[in-house]
């Protein structure tokens, strides 16, 4: 249980005041219930270290979700000075970009039942190779094919037939961060992304078919083409094993270089490099690679869900009508324009686990969304309700235009497998009338609903502080895991 | 060799190990038996018919930990090779060497393993304690 003081400046926002060796004051969105939960772990005390990282601007930010990570909290946010601050690549996290897409469909529940659904489910699980190790969606690629990868993301994809033009309209970035650079991407980074692309991976990592369950706001609902008991797609995963290795690669370059720039920060994970140094430099060159690698990944497995719905229920492309919704990361580190004291300036805002949310009107939000804010997406749980939420003005006000970005552990994974002990986790799911297919039981217990916060409270807090607001809430029909 | 301990960090999103033992290759011994069972379950009925010879640097001893747990998980991912006993011929501040004896079960049972994104210095340590050595490591997984 943290000690740290902590002081409510506003509903839902707390701050952590500056002291020592901090250059920004911390600030955290939870209710009253949340906050509990929240001083239950070390997550606050990495609120307070990330307040001391070089350059940063205005405050360190947590999300309702923050929970203990490694170095940064899991949902923080800090924005550093885009010339005399710093990047720290434990400020993205090792799965860079890891990140949510939403497909919607023309189909309705009922299309569904147990007796269609469980064979489509099955043929998901073949189509879209999950667990340790996955490999094989699409043919293993050439060096040169990785590296156009690597520069243009999910282009790539829908050059190479895997998705439509559409797409990339509805992906965040476009599905390609400038300014990638191939040449700091180790061999060995470069020998795992090979085979990789196409894949779910493993973890909390999920690709679920979902029902629209309720809707908040019409007119935000119809803009995203939502509908009440439409299915949706929704596909969780990241960079895979390429990410991490970048992740690694440079974190090992970084370090011995702390003592040259002159940095002391209070854990080694939060190692940092001025953004305008050559290994600063390096590092957003390789980010933004396996940003590309990533959006290309969630692309691929897209398609590979099209041509599956397709084959197992016997339709065609117009009457599954299954479009993108949107597409966004909530572990990267992005250059970006906001308003700090009074004055607009260039800043780096690492989100790790946090989600873009850019209100209406923003010039980055796509054209067909600017009325409404760019599409956030929230997934809860496994098994449990996700939600679609829009950017909020408070957002650029508040959290350097970023939200949650999902549940939130509660519990570690050691406490959700004791307390899954002994129970049919797949068969409670069933009961509740969602299918479960997955490579093993160990992810299945990790993942269960009681181990994580209710998603619900988490973006209540967002609409409250006037961040992001709830524009539809996801059940799950059909659940494929690794 | 005396055999070193581990006891599993309840980390909250990720998974750890606590390391204790009478000498550094007691530690990676336990480190390497600890990772196996985080991220594999049950070994027993697996037989180590199988043998990789392992060359690790590293500037000191923490890195060392570090790269040691990233080479045995990298088995596992590439190869689908489960480490069963490390046979540690050597170490030293910045190197060790050993051979690994261990399985290659069906890959539907190693892609039902937990994945591991990375062996992170978050509170990585590996030092001298009392008459013994202790070490500590966090995984993103």
């Amino acid at each position: 249980m943290t000690q740290l003081e902590l002081e409510q400046v506003e509903p839902y926002v707390w701050e952590i005041p500056r002291r020592g060796e901090m250059r920004v004051p911390g600030r955290v969105f939870a209710s009253d219930e949340l906050m509990a939960d929240i001083r239950g772990d070390q997550s606050l005390e990495q609120v307070r270290n990330v307040a001391e990282l070089p350059g940063i601007v205005g405050w360190s930010l947590a999300m309702p979700d923050i929970h203990w990570g490694y170095g940064f909290p899991i949902g923080g946010v800090a924005a550093t000075d885009a010339r005399e601050g710093a990047i720290s690549p434990g400020g993205v996290g090792y799965d860079i970009n890891c990140g949510v897409r939403l497909a919607r469909s023309e189909l309705r529940a009922a299309d569904l039942p147990a007796a269609r659904l469980g064979p489509l489910l099955d043929r998901l699980f073949d189509a879209v190779p999950s667990g340790v190790g996955a490999s094989g969606a699409i043919r293993k690629l050439g060096r040169e094919e990785l590296l156009e990868i690597l520069r243009r993301g999910s282009r790539w994809a829908v050059e190479h037939g895997f998705g439509s033009e559409t797409d990339l309209e509805r992906t965040e970035e476009g599905g390609c961060l400038a300014g990638a650079d191939p040449e700091h991407v180790s061999a060995r980074a470069m020998e795992r992304g090979l085979s990789q692309v196409g894949t779910l991976g493993s973890g909390n990592h999920f690709l679920e078919v979902q029902r629209v369950a309720r809707i908040f706001d019409d007119d935000r609902a119809d803009g995203y083409g939502l509908a009440e008991d439409q299915v949706v797609i929704m596909i969780h995963s990241g960079s895979r094993g390429f990410g991490y290795q970048i992740c690694d690669d440079h974190l090992q370059r970084i370090r011995p270089k702390l003592v040259d720039y002159g940095y002391r920060l209070p854990d080694v994970q939060l190692a940092a490099a001025p953004i305008e140094s050559r290994e600063g430099k390096a590092y957003l060159g390789a980010m933004r690679c396996a940003a590309n690698y990533a959006w290309c990944n969630r692309q691929v497995m897209l398609h590979k869900v099209r041509e599956t719905f397709q084959a197992a229920l016997g339709i065609g492309p117009r009457e599954l009508g299954m479009r993108l919704v949107y597409d966004v990361c909530h572990n990267i580190a992005k250059m970006e324009r906001h308003t700090v004291g009074a004055r607009e300036r260039e800043v780096c805002v690492h989100r790790k686990g946090a989600t873009r949310a850019f209100p209406p009107d923003h010039p980055e939000v796509p054209g067909p969304y600017r009325p409404w804010g760019q599409p956030v997406l929230i997934p809860g749980s496994m098994g449990n309700y996700s939600f679609v939420c829009a950017g909020s003005p408070g957002a650029m006000e508040k959290t350097f235009g970023s939200t949650c970005h999902g549940a939130g552990r509660r519990m570690s994974r050691t406490q959700a497998k004791k307390a899954s002990r002994g129970r049919d986790l797949i068969k409670e799911m069933a009961e509740q009338g969602v299918i479960v297919r997955a490579t093993g039981m160990r992810t299945v217990a990790e993942e269960m609903p009681h181990a994580y916060k209710d998603v619900a409270d988490v973006v209540e807090v967002m609409e409250g502080a006037g961040v992001s607001r709830r524009v539809a809430e996801l059940r799950p029909l059909g659940v494929v895991k690794g | 060799m005396e055999r070193g301990a581990f006891e599993e960090i309840d980390h909250t999103a990720d998974l750890g190990l606590d390391l204790q033992g009478p000498t550094p290759e007691a530690i990676l011994e336990a480190a390497q038996r600890g990772l196996i069972q985080l991220l594999f379950g049950e070994t027993g009925d697996l037989v180590a018919d199988e043998s990789r010879r392992l060359a690790i640097s590293a500037p000191d001893l923490p890195e060392l930990l570090k790269r040691w747990c990233e080479a045995i998980y990298e088995l596992l991912e590439r190869d689908g090779f489960v480490t069963l006993v490390s046979e540690i011929e050597s170490v030293d501040p910045r190197a060790c060497e050993a051979i690994l004896h261990g399985a290659v079960p069906p890959r539907e049972r190693v892609a039902s393993a937990g994945e591991l994104k990375a062996v992170t210095y978050h509170q990585l340590a590996f030092e001298p304690a009392g008459d013994g050595w202790r070490a500590r490591v966090i995984f993103d997984v």
